[in-house]
């Protein structure tokens, strides 16, 4: 097929009003920038762009570039061979009142895939959180989409304390005493929190420092007597399993919150740190069973491959090998309040014991720390010599710190978390410069944590043109758990966290805090599509939908029209239709999508038409939640 | 009007990607469906590419499976006590295969298949400069080349384009595992499963679900755009969709097929089916197990529809500690592996005790293991294993050359244990050339497809370390 080049086909006339007339006269400039004549009453423009090939398929033109200054937009004329697009725009007025885009020749108005604010305003929330709500669509109208990730990137400036939604539920799993409350606590501030930020990096620091519950409650199982065992105590059935699975979920719980708050106050070397020195990981990837002369190199090559440097990070196999020997010794024990941090001092005997009150915490044994000179990075710009502490062993604790310090400063580090950052938030495959610019950002050491300042590392990936680029909206793909709880975000859900949430997460494999690999579930898309996924994203909606307000899991779709003004009485189907292509999709919704959607509202499961009750409108929500779009962020 | 069509393609080189070359459809941009051959192409270009109606079943052992352990080179002094404290097993606990080579005790439901020339056991699988990394090693195994550990298509995908295989059913390929696995994707995605008991919509009523489903089916197959996901998502969706129904007659659920000698299910799903008396872990693997046996038998002759590719996975073999002697972590694994798999033989071979009657398939079946390394030839010091590189594979079936390959006393040197960096097993053939064995001899690839699926195959000469597994004849 030949390469079509199509410029400027919709010429404009010209009208006053307000919002901004349409705007006329595309042209390009040179072979790079598009241009118009300026518009009267237009402060901001924006610029639609539709492929002839989508256009022929019934896509009509998307968002190409918004709120821009002036009437002009840098986009080569000559598209890629075999490419063909068309090009409009429209003006914005002060008050953010957007113009026509024009009208075809039988005088209806033209169909945009949505308009650029909304959509990209759904997209930001898709995101930065875990998709649209009430509260966090007001909230990103009234700051615009620089002033919203601002203020998420302070979740310290969040207030919370209003919010009942988020504390009742929390309050129901606090202090959280199985795995099933930890993934309840994830699900209810997912969907609840206004610091939606806030846990989303919670969540990609857990999911990067993985650990699987299972493996340290076995091991914890074995700690704590098992009461079925003759001659144990009856008191014992308090321990068991009771004890091992509180004290299991507090490893984990506590290393969840330590993230939470280095996400935005912390820098890398610190969080790697509390990963490592977390008893979840030292029972995870065998850190208790790593001693001297019987060196197990799990945690070594992990730390190295994914939780630092990267697969391609220059490491060697010498480096896991001599890192495994740094590592050795370190194991667990319940500390005494306040000794959490001791390397060595503050163990509790007799732990199965109430009192004294103490924490499971990381515990270094000399006798089973190889107190040989070791070498990481050997013959490479981050070569570093730890010395032999045989003459002090109780000093062998140090030279986790000294590997930390290395790893955390190893140049591989810097771009390996970057990438994976930018994979998350902003694209699965993040371009060289924007991999630079944030590691940029990284190696400022003016930053208030220094260097590795995790919070001003988000920043800079959040800050990434890329992110608010128009062209990459639904460029990612949902995870299964963004997906429900942007579900029930959108329709004002109700959900305890556990719930239908729980079966879901199971059948969808993405059940936080049980997952056996130590890489943590994926953050690029093509490993979250297949024919299961689909199909339990579906089920979920029609379940989330059948259930209302006063469920412990349901939704509230009729509240949400009333509140928006859009009658349900018969004969509103286009109306209702629209105001769901809204709130599920930032209005880009294509004409024939659009009517499939009011089809289904006005007809019965035998195709006859009908008019609608709740029952249908509620049925049609959950339709449109399983529209294939809706996976795409 | 098949036969037309048949005919038209006999002057191609019988490749879908040069099918699609030929036609000059390359636009990007349209939906999935439009860049397809029609149903009836598809058909006659499977039918001419697997004429033998064969089908491949493949378990990936993920976790790194210790090769030592499961097929023990006992003729070898550097398989002692020293070596491996309290992994060692005694030759007198293992079942000897061939005086050099035993199999770990567990692994006794293969013995059988072994006697009647079915099973081969390949020793010292692996490829150049191994990666120790679970995730780049999975990769490599799944995408077929080494060179690149970020492509992410796998080869068997490759060879469905290749032979058009993915043409020749509605159903032509079918994962059962948690999700679609690497070795199969590529621009299509094919139908996996991952919850046998729960594919389908959840409402009451079977009209209304009838409804969603085509509902959606019309809106995924509608979906197209520019954005990247876009193509597969769409393609997914009409997939699901078209599949549901012929999943539902299936009714797996209803399915326990017996073992004639022992009268137990020949897959322990759940406690009622579990008369072989397994851990309660394992249900996952046998559910995924049968349904990749199931979606097999409902392809026989007459039925062209179903499946020719099926394939399910066994986690947990990454044992760095507790990974136990003739019980233990790997013992069970290994246990539920060979019943698993002998299980496949009796079933696919119509021997069960079966109301249903399936027609024997095991003249055209290949099953196979795959793991992406092995694991130190030394105990570690918690008692098990690290990463490490070579490993072994099990093939069975009714077109495999049986026997066990690389490890005896001819080929099996001194020190081989310790081949690389004194602690791993030195692999002796790639991994390559095992499957291309497989796609070549048992799934009738045409010969000129081997470097489109594994890229470098010819001029590296992996050719010459072809074992001649597969019967030709």
């Amino acid at each position: 097929m030949k390469a079509l080049v199509v410029s400027a086909l919709f010429v404009v006339s010209a009208a006053f009003a307000a919002p901004p007339a349409e705007v006329g006269d595309l042209a390009w400039s040179d072979s790079e920038t598009l241009q118009w004549t300026p518009e009267a009453g237009a402060v901001g423009y924006n610029v639609y762009r539709g492929d002839l090939a989508e256009l022929a398929a019934g896509v009509p033109p998307r968002c190409h570039a918004s709120d821009l200054a002036t009437p002009g937009h840098a986009t080569p004329a000559a598209p890629a061979p075999g490419r063909a697009f068309v090009y409009l725009a429209t003006g914005e007025s002060a008050a953010n009142e957007e113009g026509t885009p024009g009208f075809d020749s039988a005088a209806a108005e033209r169909a945009l895939l949505g308009r650029c604010d909304p959509v990209l305003r759904h997209h930001v929330l898709d995101r930065v959180g875990f998709g649209r709500d009430e509260w966090s669509a007001d909230r990103v109208a009234t700051l615009g989409l620089v002033g919203y990730i601002d203020e998420q990137l302070d979740p310290a400036s969040i207030d919370e304390s209003t919010n009942a939604a988020l504390n009742d539920r929390v309050a129901l799993y606090d202090p959280p005493d199985d795995v099933i409350d930890l993934i309840a606590r994830d699900v209810v501030q997912a969907t609840y929190a206004r610091r939606q930020l806030e846990q989303q990096a919670t969540v990609f620091w857990t999911n990067h420092f993985n650990t699987y519950w299972v493996k340290a409650s076995e091991i914890f199982n074995g700690l704590y007597p098992q009461c079925q065992e003759p001659g144990i105590p009856e008191s014992c059935d308090e321990l068991f399993p009771t004890v091992s699975y509180l004290e299991t979920t507090g490893t984990q719980f506590r290393e969840m919150e330590a993230f939470r708050d280095l996400a935005f106050n912390g820098n890398f070397r610190e969080i790697l740190e509390v990963s490592a020195r977390s008893p979840a990981m030292i029972l995870f990837l065998d850190g208790y069973a790593n001693v001297v002369g019987a060196p197990n190199e799990n945690y070594s090559r992990e730390l190295l491959e994914l939780y630092a440097l990267g697969v391609d990070g220059g490491y060697t196999q010498t480096d896991v090998e001599e890192l495994a020997r740094v590592l050795t010794g370190w194991t667990i024990c319940k500390k005494k309040l306040n000794f959490e941090d001791e390397p060595i001092l503050g163990c509790i005997e007799n732990y199965w014991e109430p009192t004294p009150p103490g924490t499971w915490s990381s515990y270094f044994v000399p006798p089973n720390h190889d107190c040989t000179a070791k070498t990481l990075f050997a013959g490479t710009p981050q070569e570093l010599v730890i010395p032999d502490t045989c003459a002090t062993p109780a000093d062998g604790a140090n030279d986790l710190q000294l590997a930390l310090d290395a790893i955390a400063a190893h140049p591989a580090t810097a771009r390996f978390i970057s990438t994976k950052l930018l994979q998350r938030f902003v694209t699965d495959t993040p371009e060289a410069a924007m991999v630079d610019a944030v590691v940029a950002e990284w190696n400022d050491a003016g930053n208030p944590a220094g260097v590795g300042d995790l919070r001003e590392v988000l920043r800079a990936v959040l800050t990434q043109p890329a992110l608010v680029d128009p062209d990459r909206v639904r460029g990612k793909i949902k995870t299964p758990f963004e997906h429900i709880v942007s579900m029930t975000r959108a329709t004002r859900g109700t959900t305890n966290g556990i719930d239908f949430v729980l079966s879901f997460l199971v059948n969808a494999q993405h059940l936080p805090h049980y997952n056996a690999v130590p890489t943590g579930y994926a953050e690029d898309g093509g490993s979250w599509i297949d024919t299961t996924n689909t199909l339990e994203r579906q089920n979920f909606g029609v379940y989330l939908t059948a259930f209302g307000p006063a469920d412990l899991f349901g939704s509230d779709p009729m509240g949400l029209l009333a509140d928006a003004g859009i009658s349900t009485a018969p004969g509103n189907a286009p109306a209702i239709v629209d105001y769901w292509s809204d709130v599920l999709f930032g209005g880009a919704l294509t004409p024939a999508e659009r009517q499939q959607a009011i089809d289904f509202l006005e007809t019965e499961i035998d195709g006859t038409p009908s008019p609608y009750d709740e029952t249908r409108i509620r049925r049609t929500v959950g339709f449109m939640l399983g529209f294939g779009q809706f996976q795409e962020q | 009007m098949k036969r037309t069509t048949r005919q038209h393609l006999s002057t191609c080189s019988c490749s879908r990607r040069s099918f699609l070359r030929g036609s000059g459809l390359t636009l990007t941009g349209f939906g999935m469906a439009s860049l397809f051959p029609s149903p009836l192409i598809k058909q006659a270009l499977a039918d001419e590419l697997n004429p033998g109606n064969r089908r491949l079943l493949f378990i990936f052992l993920r976790g790194g499976n210790d090769g030592i352990n499961a097929v023990i080179p006992h003729g070898d002094p550097d398989y002692s006590q020293i070596t491996r404290p309290t992994l060692y097993i005694p030759p007198g606990d293992a079942i000897d295969l061939n005086g050099f080579a035993s199999l770990h005790p567990s692994l006794a439901a293969l013995q059988e298949a072994y006697t009647t020339g079915e099973l081969a056991v390949l020793h010292r699988v692996g490829y150049p400069d191994s990666s120790l990394s679970h995730f780049d090693g999975q990769r490599i195994w799944e995408n077929g080349d080494p060179t690149q550990t970020q492509l992410f298509e796998g080869w068997l995908y490759r060879y469905t384009q290749e032979c058009a295989l993915s043409m020749g059913a509605s159903l032509p390929v079918l994962t059962a595992q948690g999700a679609t696995p690497l070795l199969l994707r590529g621009d299509e995605r094919f139908v996996n499963i991952a919850n046998p008991d729960n594919f389908g919509y959840v409402l009451a009523n079977p009209v209304e679900n009838q409804k969603y489903s085509d509902d959606w089916r019309e809106q995924f197959d509608r979906l197209i755009g520019l954005e990247p996901y876009r193509p597969v998502l769409s393609q997914t969706g009409v997939k699901l969709a078209d599949t549901l129904a012929e999943y539902d007659s299936w009714d797996q659920a209803n399915w326990n097929p017996l073992d004639p000698n022992s009268g137990f299910s020949l897959f322990p799903v759940s406690p009622e089916t579990n008369q072989v008396g397994f851990s309660a872990v394992s249900y996952e693997f046998f559910a995924s197990l049968k349904i990749a046996a199931l979606s097999l038998l409902e392809s026989d002759g007459v039925n062209n529809n179903g499946t020719r590719i099926a394939g399910t996975q066994l986690n947990g073999w990454d044992l760095h500690s507790g990974q136990g002697q003739t019980l233990g972590a790997h013992a069970d694994l290994l246990r539920w592996l060979a019943y698993g798999m002998n299980s496949l033989r009796i079933v696919l071979s119509g021997a069960a005790n079966d109301p249903r009657g399936y027609a024997s398939i095991w003249d055209d079946t290949l099953v196979c293991t795959l793991s992406e390394f092995g694991r130190t030839t030394r105990e570690n010091g918690s008692n098990g294993t690290d990463h490490a590189k070579a490993s072994c594979q099990f093939l069975l079936g009714g077109t495999v050359n049986g026997g066990v390959y690389n490890c005896d006393a001819g080929s099996w040197p001194a020190g081989v244990m310790f081949g690389v960096d004194g602690r791993y097993l030195q692999y002796e053939t790639d991994y390559r050339s095992v499957f291309w064995e497989i796609l070549r001899d048992h799934m009738q690839a045409p010969a000129g497809a081997v470097d489109s699926i594994f890229p470098g195959y010819s001029s590296a000469g992996l050719g010459a370390q072809e074992l001649g597994i597969v019967s030709t004849s």
